[in-house]
């Protein structure tokens, strides 16, 4: 799928999404390393009710952790629409980076 | 003998006396049955070789030694008498008995003569003095104190007292002046001079008195100077004799010793404190010395021997018994050691050997001890060797032509003595004696008189030639292989004892070893033939076993065994009796522990002494428990002076033979010492009273040791305990000054009642005499004692009481003379004042002149310092500033060519600046905004809260979290690419987020497209971005990684390595670039750098360095140019601000940087 996506071809995607007759929920697994969380949301959901939701069910602060896709931040205000995100991706979390010295 | 002991000993010890058997145990008649059964041929010593052929030798001794009992010695020798005169007796001191005797009838004196009874092994003092002369009735001339005190004293106690009293006092002051003089009797007193006038009663040294002559305005002592009395230096001085026993010399020894000093010849003196022992000399050899000691010990013996009869001699075989010397035998062979050089002795072990008992009446029992083994020898000289003795014989008989053709010369050490020999002096000797001198009269001292030096020369050769002689005489003796043949002859089996010669014969032994071993000290600074010397070694352990009464080990040799030479012979482990010691441990050991006067003859019964003598002390009384068997001793003896062991003789005084110490130092004179001693040498000629010549001679031996030596408290404590100072000092000190003032006043009242008779005419010049020493005396104690420089106080004395010598004008007071008198040229001066007034005005005005130039000059000099020192700071300013100069010229060209080569400039003005208070105000705001309230949203639309602002970024000590790092590096690489007017899709400067790094770690460059491509890194537009800024956050440190596509350079900057990278980041940094450049990837054209960033040195700042750095990245600026480390708390509100601010924009712009 990254390679999919990464092979300069988003327009299937795009395309599927803005296309009424593509499946309008996503499948999308979740994990932090320990424990894998599948989502099954609406393309057009915004990601923060995944990532509060996940947040809230491992018992962490939404503040210190940090969702990755492919590497990408993803906002709260982010949707699978707008990360490209297709059916089975998969959203890494990350502890919050912090560094001093 | 079945209850022999036979513990061997191996100490060299030869007094076995403690190991006898406790004397009570023991029947007196064991003696005699040991003497009847134990000698087949009973001889007496009064029979040996020798002794009648000398008609010279002790009459007085004769008898006892004919009446002594010979117990368990049944070998000794006995020769024909005649065949051998010049041998024996050897040539100890020897005198005629009746010599004494005829003193004591001439003299009429009572003897006062310590006597040592040598009665089981412990020594008895009877000190015996005479009645007491009759008190001399106090003489009209003497004060009523005076009397009353020394009536309370008793008049011995007084005089000595008082004049022990007043020596401390002169020692405690170090007064130059003489001690007063002691007279030979009354009548030399009466008509001498002093206020005070001690003189010795009748003939014992106990018998000193002191009468006063309040007429005599002398006071005894007229100076203030600091000496030590020359009696008092040798009593202090001789530590070895005065301090060994920790306690102080007798009295008598004090005493008799400042007598001695006093008096012109010391022989007179000796033989006037002890006329019935000491007589004059007739035999130059002999000391006169060792003449008393014999003729002392002549004396106690004749006399003990004559009263005692029978019972006395029962007595005298006990203890001959207990205190033979035979309780080991010795027998030693020497060898030499080839490694070393040193000779070996090798000695037979000593084997203790128990009492003879009645089982056992014979002490040759014993089989197991080796001396089986021993044989007679059949020449005396085969150990030593003849031409041994003979060269050694030769040597001495040399020595002694040297020494009386005066071939020699005398110094102050060996060094001096080789430096100034002449040729054809005897080099040898010449060291010999002055060794011999060191060893037994002590060393010349500096501050010895010429006559002390000469006499201790003297003293020194005499005794040295005497030992030749005695030394040849007993090699001559001993050696003699008729004397060896006849007692071989005598005697077939070999005796355990051997007896030779007689008391004197074995004496003068101990003298010759002793003397032998002297001249075998002499090894270490004469080179001696080794070959002599152990011949010297050998005979010294002669001379020691003839003392002892041993077997000469010369007369003997080891049996040889017939197979132990043959062969492949195995040498048994027997008992070996050898023993090795080194030649530098022999020494002659005395047969008892005295020495004084023989050991043989014993003492007269203390029944003799009559119920009023003196005191009867066992001496040694640390030594040896008393007597359990003395019945009738007295209780307790209270004082003793216990003598030396090596004091030879009670009336010598241990303080005559000092070693003058090194810190008595030498004479220095000043002049004004120089003058007093011209002054008081002509009063002592024109006047020529007795006292201006003791004036004299106390001028003449000043000197003075320094002030610290009598601070010492270690010396004060010293004469303290030697001399009971502060008990004199307390019981006699006011006494003294009482007296004292008691004459001045007399003195004053006889001028009073003079100047009521006749007027003194006023023109009469009064000059005070003898002047010098009463004028110096009150300067000198005026000096001395800075407090009492007006009065005349005392000053305080060193023991606290009120000195008694320092109170008194010798004079009448000044204010009191109608003639002043003036002490001083000052004083002078100052009375004359008209005199004065005449310059007084021009000395002023002198001293103004002077004060003004003085000035004048002061400040020119000043002046000149002052404008060369500013000149000299000037240069120093000029030369830092040109060093200051060129280093920074240097710094700027480096970073020059740093530049050139980063393409990093200084900035045109500072990177972090304050922030207006508007902002701060905002900022503080954020950080107590409601925590859930999204504040901002970063350009990646990161929302940022109260959290990241209170929590990560604001603190001073805050780690910064990835919302701000990531925030801000995205504004930079915003404000960047809007002041460049690149758009988004083409920029100038990238930035990617931190989490982009452990993607690429993790899924490597073809992971992370995406996040590429939302940064807008393309192949395509790759050359012309400036920079790309990744934050790095590794193990809680964020580091910013680089890479400068136009500049073909990537770098990585960590703050802790003040901005140098890591090699892996840039590795990692290399292969990003080679993968999104493809194929357009040069490697030649690539480089990893590192660029120069501000350290951190604190632990949480390297977030604040990573955005800072990345400014100065992407602003194209050199970071260490930049900003410095303490200006980070700033930049965290900066950040805050711009966070805020949404970029760098407004107050925050970074244009004209």
């Amino acid at each position: 799928m990254a390679d999919h996506a990464e092979n300069g071809s988003p327009g299937q995607p795009g395309v599927g999404a803005d296309a009424p007759g593509a499946p309008e929920h996503l499948n999308i697994k979740v994990t932090d390393n320990n424990n894998e969380v599948f989502f099954k949301i609406k393309r057009s959901t915004k990601l923060e009710k995944l990532m509060t939701a996940f947040c809230e069910r491992q018992g962490k602060s939404l503040n210190s952790v940090r969702f990755l896709f492919e590497g990408q931040r993803v906002q709260p205000g982010d949707t699978p629409d707008t990360l490209e995100m297709q059916d089975g991706d998969t959203l890494e979390v990350h502890q919050e980076q912090v560094g001093g010295c | 003998m079945p209850n022999q002991v036979s513990t061997p000993r191996t100490t060299r010890n030869s007094r076995g006396l403690r190991q006898s058997p406790e004397p009570s145990s023991k029947p007196a008649g064991i003696s005699k049955r040991r003497r009847i059964s134990g000698s087949p041929t009973p001889t007496t010593n009064a029979q040996f070789l020798g002794q009648s052929s000398q008609p010279a030798q002790a009459p007085a001794l004769q008898p006892i030694q004919e009446e002594e009992p010979h117990a368990g010695t049944p070998t000794s020798v006995a020769p024909p008498a005649a065949t051998r005169p010049q041998v024996f007796p050897p040539p100890i001191a020897l005198l005629p008995a009746a010599r004494p005797a005829a003193n004591h009838a001439t003299t009429n004196s009572p003897p006062w003569t310590p006597v040592r009874l040598q009665i089981r092994y412990r020594n008895r003092y009877i000190e015996r003095t005479p009645p007491p002369p009759p008190t001399p009735k106090s003489p009209g001339c003497e004060t009523r104190r005076f009397r009353q005190r020394r009536d309370k004293e008793g008049d011995e106690k007084f005089a000595r007292e008082l004049y022990q009293a007043i020596r401390n006092d002169h020692h405690m002051r170090s007064c130059w002046c003489g001690l007063p003089m002691i007279y030979n009797s009354r009548e030399e007193a009466e008509a001498g001079s002093g206020h005070l006038r001690f003189y010795v009663e009748g003939f014992g040294p106990k018998t000193l008195r002191v009468i006063q002559k309040k007429d005599d305005l002398r006071w005894h002592c007229i100076c203030g100077n600091l000496e030590y009395p020359a009696a008092y230096k040798n009593l202090i001085n001789d530590n070895t004799s005065v301090n060994a026993n920790g306690k102080r010399p007798a009295e008598d020894s004090e005493i008799d010793l400042i007598a001695q000093n006093q008096g012109t010849d010391s022989a007179e003196s000796v033989e006037r404190v002890l006329p019935g022992l000491a007589e004059p000399v007739v035999n130059e050899e002999e000391s006169p010395l060792a003449q008393s000691m014999w003729a002392q010990a002549r004396d106690i013996v004749s006399r003990a021997v004559a009263t005692m009869g029978g019972s006395a001699l029962s007595i005298l075989g006990k203890i001959r018994q207990q205190l033979r010397g035979d309780a080991y035998e010795t027998i030693d062979t020497r060898r030499q050691d080839a490694q070393n050089g040193t000779i070996i002795v090798k000695r037979v072990k000593r084997q203790a050997r128990g009492p003879p008992t009645k089982d056992s009446p014979s002490d040759q029992a014993s089989d197991d001890d080796g001396f089986e083994n021993l044989m007679w020898t059949d020449n005396p000289t085969k150990r030593i060797g003849l031409e041994q003795i003979q060269c050694i014989a030769q040597e001495f008989a040399n020595q002694l032509k040297s020494i009386e053709t005066g071939n020699l010369i005398g110094g102050a050490s060996v060094a001096a003595i080789q430096l100034q020999i002449q040729p054809g002096q005897d080099l040898g000797t010449s060291i010999a004696i002055h060794k011999y001198q060191e060893q037994e009269y002590g060393p010349m001292m500096p501050g010895e008189s010429d006559r002390a030096k000469a006499d201790k020369l003297v003293k020194a050769l005499k005794s040295y030639s005497k030992c030749l002689n005695m030394s040849i005489d007993f090699m001559r003796v001993v050696y003699d292989p008729a004397l060896f043949h006849e007692l071989k002859e005598k005697h077939k089996t070999l005796p355990r004892r051997l007896e030779l010669g007689g008391v004197e014969f074995r004496q003068g032994a101990k003298t010759v070893g002793e003397f032998l071993c002297f001249i075998q000290s002499l090894k270490s600074v004469c080179a001696m033939e080794p070959v002599l010397l152990e011949a010297i070694c050998k005979m010294i352990v002669d001379a020691n076993a003839i003392h002892k009464k041993e077997m000469v080990p010369s007369f003997v040799e080891l049996k040889l065994n017939p197979i132990e030479g043959m062969p492949g012979f195995f040498p048994e482990d027997k008992k070996s009796i050898l023993e090795e010691l080194s030649a530098d441990e022999l020494n002659i050991q005395p047969l008892y522990d005295f020495r004084y006067p023989s050991p043989e003859p014993s003492d007269k019964d203390e029944s003799e002494d009559q119920p009023g003598d003196y005191r009867l002390v066992s001496k040694p009384k640390g030594i040896l428990k008393p007597s359990r068997e003395w019945v009738d001793a007295p209780a307790s003896p209270k004082y003793v002076p216990t003598p030396q062991k090596k004091r030879k003789i009670a009336f010598h005084s241990p303080v005559s033979n000092f070693t003058a110490p090194s810190h008595i130092p030498a004479r220095v004179m000043t002049p004004y010492e120089a003058e007093r001693l011209r002054c008081t040498k002509l009063l002592a000629e024109v006047l020529g009273d007795e006292h201006s010549k003791r004036l004299f001679e106390a001028a003449q031996t000043v000197s003075r040791p320094t002030i610290e030596d009598q601070l010492n408290p270690e010396i004060v404590r010293r004469d303290e305990r030697e001399m009971g100072l502060a008990y004199h000092a307390r019981k006699y000190g006011s006494f003294l000054e009482d007296l004292q003032t008691d004459m001045v006043e007399r003195e004053e009242e006889k001028e009073e009642r003079k100047k009521l008779r006749f007027k003194p005419s006023p023109i009469a010049v009064r000059i005070p005499l003898p002047p010098l020493p009463s004028d110096s005396t009150q300067r000198r104690r005026r000096d001395r004692t800075p407090e009492s420089s007006d009065t005349d106080s005392p000053p305080p004395s060193p023991f606290g009481a009120k000195n008694p010598f320092l109170t008194r004008p010798p004079e009448p007071k000044p204010k009191r003379k109608t003639e002043p008198v003036y002490a001083s040229l000052e004083e002078f001066f100052a009375t004359d004042q008209e005199g004065l007034l005449l310059s007084r005005e021009r000395i002023d005005q002198v001293e103004i002149y002077r004060q003004i130039r003085d000035e004048f000059e002061a400040g020119l000099r000043r002046q000149v310092e002052e404008k060369r020192q500013r000149e000299i700071e000037e240069e120093e300013r000029r030369k830092q500033e040109e060093r200051r100069k060129e280093e920074e010229a240097r710094r700027r060209k480096e970073a020059d060519e740093l530049a050139v080569l980063t393409g990093l400039r200084r900035p045109n003005r500072s990177l972090i600046t304050r922030i207006s208070d508007e902002w701060d105000s905002k900022v503080r705001n954020a950080a107590n905004a409601n925590p859930s309230t999204e504040l901002v949203k970063t350009l990646e639309g990161q929302p940022l809260t109260r959290r990241d602002f209170e929590e990560k970024l604001l603190p001073p000590t805050a780690w910064l979290n990835d919302n701000v790092i990531i925030g801000s590096i995205l504004y930079i690489s915003d404000y960047v690419n809007n002041a460049k007017g690149a758009s988004n899709q083409e920029p100038k400067c990238a930035a990617l987020t931190s989490y982009f790094w452990p993607r690429l770690l993790s899924h490597g460059p073809s992971g992370c497209g995406r996040l590429l491509r939302r940064a807008s890194v393309r192949k395509a537009n790759f050359f012309d971005l400036e920079s790309i800024l990744i934050p790095i956050c590794d193990n809680a440190h964020w580091t910013l990684a680089v890479i400068r596509p136009q500049k073909r350079q990537v770098a990585h900057l960590d703050s802790l390595r003040a901005g140098r990278g890591h090699d892996d980041v840039k590795a990692k940094l290399l292969e990003l670039v080679r993968f999104i450049l493809e194929d357009q990837f040069v490697e030649s054209e690539w480089s990893a750098l590192d660029f120069e960033a501000p350290r951190q040195t604190n632990g949480w700042d390297c977030g604040v360095f990573t955005i800072t750095n990345a400014m100065c990245i992407a602003l194209g600026l050199n970071p260490t140019q930049s900003y410095t480390e303490n200006q980070l708390l700033l930049q965290r509100r900066r950040i805050a601000a711009v966070l805020l601010n949404e970029g760098f924009k407004g107050e925050f712009s970074l244009d004209g940087l």
